[in-house]
């Protein structure tokens, strides 16, 4: 049966490395080694063994909508930040504005103010640019995120196409090796005329029943473990989106709450606080107005009206403003946190449907396995076809083939 | 069988509608299996043939342990005719999706 051995290893019908038997009486790191020789040709050889079927698994549009959420969400974070620096632009365009307007006030007037003036116009063109800088700095990487998510899904097509391209490439020189040496053997063409002659005959569903079998009998647990592995992945994945949604959430109450406080207490001034204050105010007035100029508690009412006013103007211009400004600002923060659980959630609902895609591949897979294993072999190994170890005596001429030798069997 | 799945057409991206994908994955599969056949007459003996197309009545067991006994690199033939046809689609992705 073997004929042809490649490092002193035989090599069987199929082209497999057939294992040698192992004379119980040799040591352990002997046997260590012979296996390590083995695994050593099965690379040479490489497509000597049984089907490995890998069809990637890239799952490009889900990497690409996990991308894209990334994205989302790190611009959703960025935006404030750009807006502030679109904010200081801004203010610096009108600083530089007005030094500007200024310098051409004062054009063709004294040196010494003119300098002064042109100065003053420079360094605010210099802070306005720099702002510029910074805003447009900000607003640019906000775009490269979008724009990187859709390049990188054109790149791993790309990618994907070419690695299927070269597979083909290498399956049909293999093909063409094949039928080569094949047509090498000694009355092939007339061999192959008759037995076309006797197929021709043969009933076409049956032929197609072979391919079927033939096909699906060679795949392997790899491709089921494969599955799996990218099954848990997801869940994992999964795991991890949900719990940022629960912090996202539990953010979510508390700006809402911050919101509603800072609205009621900002209500409260100004219907409550505000108007007695004024009332108060108006009270004191009235009382001073009524008053003698002698009168010697005069000082206290203008000291209580002055105290009054104070209260007034510090909850027209300080207080109500501040819890207004806090509820307004809790309640952008809330948006935004609105809109980042949603965006978590599509990223939850996408994997998903990959997920069930998935499970559905792996399910019928297993299925396979399972009826192939139950019906026709004992065992995975029987299904793969390694055959029995049989005791050989290597020659010398085996130990001279070298690996291309194998390659052509 | 489902070896053309709709993950690795988008991954090509190629995106059909399930009617196009079903008429799609079954012609994959009918050429694959034609394919396979042709390479594995191309390895037979008369004798081997005339005892294969002898086999109509055999079961599914029987079938596939006489090929995998008597059809030398029949891994190697599956492996590479998938190969072939995948890059066939990988080569006019353009055109499917059209």
């Amino acid at each position: 049966m073997s004929a042809e051995t490649s490092g002193g290893q035989p090599v069987g019908q199929n082209g497999e490395v057939e294992p040698v038997v192992v004379n119980p009486e040799v040591d352990e790191s002997q046997q260590e080694q012979d296996a390590q020789t083995r695994f050593e040709d099965a690379e040479i050889l490489g497509k000597s063994y049984p089907v490995r079927r890998s069809i990637m698994a890239a799952a490009h549009n889900a990497i690409r909508a996990k991308e894209s959420t990334f994205a989302r969400i790190r611009n959703t974070f960025a935006k404030p930040g750009e807006l502030h620096g679109k904010m200081m632009h801004s203010r610096a365009e009108a600083k530089f504005e007005r030094k500007k307007a200024k310098f051409e006030a004062v054009e063709g007037k004294s040196a010494r103010l003119v300098a002064r003036r042109a100065k003053a116009m420079n360094k605010a063109e210099e802070h306005m640019n720099y702002r510029a800088g910074i805003s447009n700095g900000r607003t640019q990487k906000m775009e490269n995120r979008r724009t990187a998510v859709v390049e990188n899904h054109d790149t791993r097509r790309r990618d994907t196409l070419n690695y299927y391209k070269d597979k083909k490439q290498e399956a049909r020189a293999r093909r063409a090796l094949r039928r080569q040496l094949k047509s090498e053997g000694a009355g092939f063409v007339e061999q192959r005329q008759l037995t076309k002659e006797i197929m021709a005959d043969v009933p076409r569903e049956h032929l197609l029943r072979l391919g079927e079998l033939a096909i699906s009998g060679k795949l392997t647990d790899k491709q089921i473990r494969k599955s799996e592995k990218a099954e848990s992945k997801q869940e994992k994945s999964a795991g991890k989106l949900e719990r940022q949604i629960a912090t996202a959430n539990k953010r979510l109450e508390s700006y809402k709450n911050e919101a509603q406080r800072a609205e009621t207490t900002a209500d409260k001034m100004e219907n409550i606080y505000l108007p007695k204050a004024e009332a108060r105010m108006e009270e004191l007035q009235l009382e001073l107005d009524g008053m003698e100029p002698d009168d010697p508690t005069m000082a206290l009412v203008q000291q209580d009206l002055q105290e009054a006013k104070d209260k007034v103007d510090r909850l027209v211009m300080r207080d109500i403003p501040y819890w207004r400004d806090a509820a307004e600002k809790n309640r952008a923060k809330e948006s935004q946190t609105e809109a980042l659980i949603e965006q978590l959630s599509d990223a939850i609902a996408s994997q998903e449907r990959q997920r069930e895609a998935a499970a559905g591949g792996t399910e019928e897979l297993r299925t396979m396995r399972q009826l192939y294993e139950s019906k026709l072999y004992a065992s995975t190994d029987e299904m793969l076809d390694i055959p029995e170890a049989q005791p050989i005596t290597p020659t010398q001429e085996d130990s001279q083939n070298g690996p291309t030798q194998q390659a052509a069997a | 069988m489902a070896l053309l799945n709709k993950q690795l057409l988008n991954d090509l991206g190629i995106e059909l509608k399930e009617e196009d994908y079903a008429s799609l994955a079954e012609h994959f599969d009918t050429t694959l299996q034609d394919r396979v056949i042709n390479e594995i007459v191309e390895e037979l003996e008369p004798d081997q043939a005339k005892e294969l197309s002898a086999m109509q009545n055999a079961s599914d067991e029987e079938l596939l342990a006489w090929l995998n006994t008597n059809v030398d690199n029949l891994a190697e033939i599956v492996s590479d005719e998938i190969d072939i046809l995948l890059g066939e689609i990988a080569e006019n992705s353009e055109v499917i999706a059209a």
